[in-house]
């Protein structure tokens, strides 16, 4: 009996996993495709952002590093960029997220207005290290950009960020 | 090894995180993957599919850039169009004036207008042409259009020109049409009036003014104006006849010197009988 519910359990956690990461790749094509139509001034919401926020806090830090890892990655991969800072700046905002974790209260945590909090603390630590790499080898003043940019783009996320409260994915909620 | 797994253990969060850091700033530090170029191929080409796909969607933010930009660019345009007619009334006022050069009995030197001056009312421009272009002091000075004005003062490369529009100048005009002559004199506008023309002479309203040949100053036949009004006054035996220059006397860009220098003989004797009449008085 107890066997049958362990592979259960494994194959929602395996399905759930398989649905983060098709989120993620949809999330990657959206962004490189439709973003414009709802850019304000040049500024796109990064979806990823809180997907990773969202993993980071339903599933734990570890998970939240892989999540924010391999969507980096994807990311990088298809929206042309150097192979490697959305996936550190995402991981790196993965890995601090993860201190939000409160295992028994992830549903409190991923549908509260505390999780825009954290959202946009997340969006603006990605936005830092991510703009630094951006900047870096242009004339820019990083802080200039960063204050017009990444402030503004931090904003934007959390905003439509507030869509991600009323997910529900049906299913058994599994710990890891 | 226990003590290593239970560690790995308390620790996997951050040792998790350390190796993906080091695994980012490694593929950053290689920079272009050149493993993934076939994979960023395909990514590429989907991505373009997937926009094609999209392409009817319309994005309004990029729409008022559009918008913007072409507001701009028609801007531009119409500033270019301005200009290019600009250029083409020149050019067509320049051909005017290089097939009116060639058919002129006198010779003509071209010149520019490069200022214009009034000193108590008297209206003078300086041209870009001197003595070292043979111009000389008592040359008419004309346009296209009719004559302007006469060399008051010539240096070596600039010379002062005084308008017709100035109150001591007296032109020796005659009616194309009639062949009566008369003497035109500024009336301090737009106009001249041409005096000493009996009430029974044959001048109507659109009649051609050129210089006659009684001219001491000018050259005969040279275009002056057109008569715009003829006004007959009970109260004299002569009619009171304006007459508007043909030459645009307020915007005067380029005009002619025409090499012409009245007889000294002539002018001379002038003075002597004039120089004797004054004795007399």
């Amino acid at each position: 009996m107890q066997y049958g519910y362990d592979r259960s359990r494994k194959k929602d956690l395996g399905i759930k996993y398989v649905l983060y990461a098709l989120a993620a790749v949809l999330i990657a094509f959206f962004h490189v495709v439709l973003s414009n139509l709802i850019a304000i001034g040049g500024i796109t919401p990064n979806l990823m952002i809180i997907l990773v926020v969202w993993i980071t806090l339903k599933r734990g830090q570890f998970v939240g590093l892989f999540a924010g890892f391999l969507g980096g990655l994807i990311y990088d991969a298809v929206t042309m960029d150097v192979i490697g800072t959305n996936a550190l700046s995402l991981t790196i905002m993965a890995f601090l997220t993860g201190f939000f974790y409160r295992e028994g209260k992830e549903e409190q945590s991923v549908k509260s207005m505390k999780f825009l909090g954290i959202l946009f603390f997340a969006a603006l630590v990605h936005n830092l290290i991510y703009y630094f790499f951006y900047i870096k080898l242009s004339d820019l003043s990083f802080w200039n950009f960063f204050f017009k940019y990444g402030i503004a783009g931090a904003l934007y996320t959390t905003v439509i960020g507030i869509f991600a409260i009323f997910i529900k994915i049906p299913g058994r909620q599994i710990k890891i | 090894m226990q003590s290593l797994i239970d560690f790995v253990a308390r620790f996997k969060e951050l040792i998790t995180f350390t190796a993906l850091v080091i695994i980012c700033l490694s593929l950053i530090s290689i920079g272009n993957v050149s493993q993934i170029g076939g994979f960023r191929a395909i990514l590429i080409g989907t991505v373009g599919n997937l926009q094609q796909l999209f392409s009817w969607i319309p994005n309004p933010q990029a729409l008022r850039n559009e918008n913007r930009a072409l507001r701009e660019l028609n801007l531009q345009l119409s500033t270019e169009v301005i200009r290019m007619r600009e250029a083409s009334v020149e050019n067509n006022r320049l051909r005017k004036m290089i097939e009116f050069r060639q058919m002129a009995t006198h010779p003509m030197i071209p010149a520019q207008v490069i200022g214009k001056s009034v000193v108590e009312m008297r209206n003078f421009m300086t041209i870009n042409r001197g003595r070292g272009d043979s111009i000389a002091v008592g040359m008419p000075v004309r346009t296209d259009a009719g004559l302007v004005g006469i060399v008051v003062g010539v240096s070596a490369k600039y010379s002062i020109v005084e308008l017709i529009t100035n109150r001591n100048v007296k032109i020796s005009s005659r009616i194309l049409r009639t062949g009566i002559a008369g003497i035109a004199v500024w009336d301090g506008g737009e106009n001249f009036m041409l005096n000493n023309i009996p009430e029974s002479f044959d001048v109507v309203k659109g009649d051609y003014v050129v210089t006659s040949d009684f001219s001491n100053k000018y050259p005969t036949d040279i275009p002056f104006g057109e008569i715009i009004k003829v006004v007959e006054d009970p109260s004299s035996l002569f009619k009171k006849i304006y007459i508007q220059p043909f030459a645009n006397i307020n915007s005067l860009e380029q005009v002619f010197v025409v090499k012409f220098l009245p007889d000294p003989e002539r002018m001379e004797l002038i003075e002597q009988i004039e120089e004797q009449l004054r004795l007399r008085k």
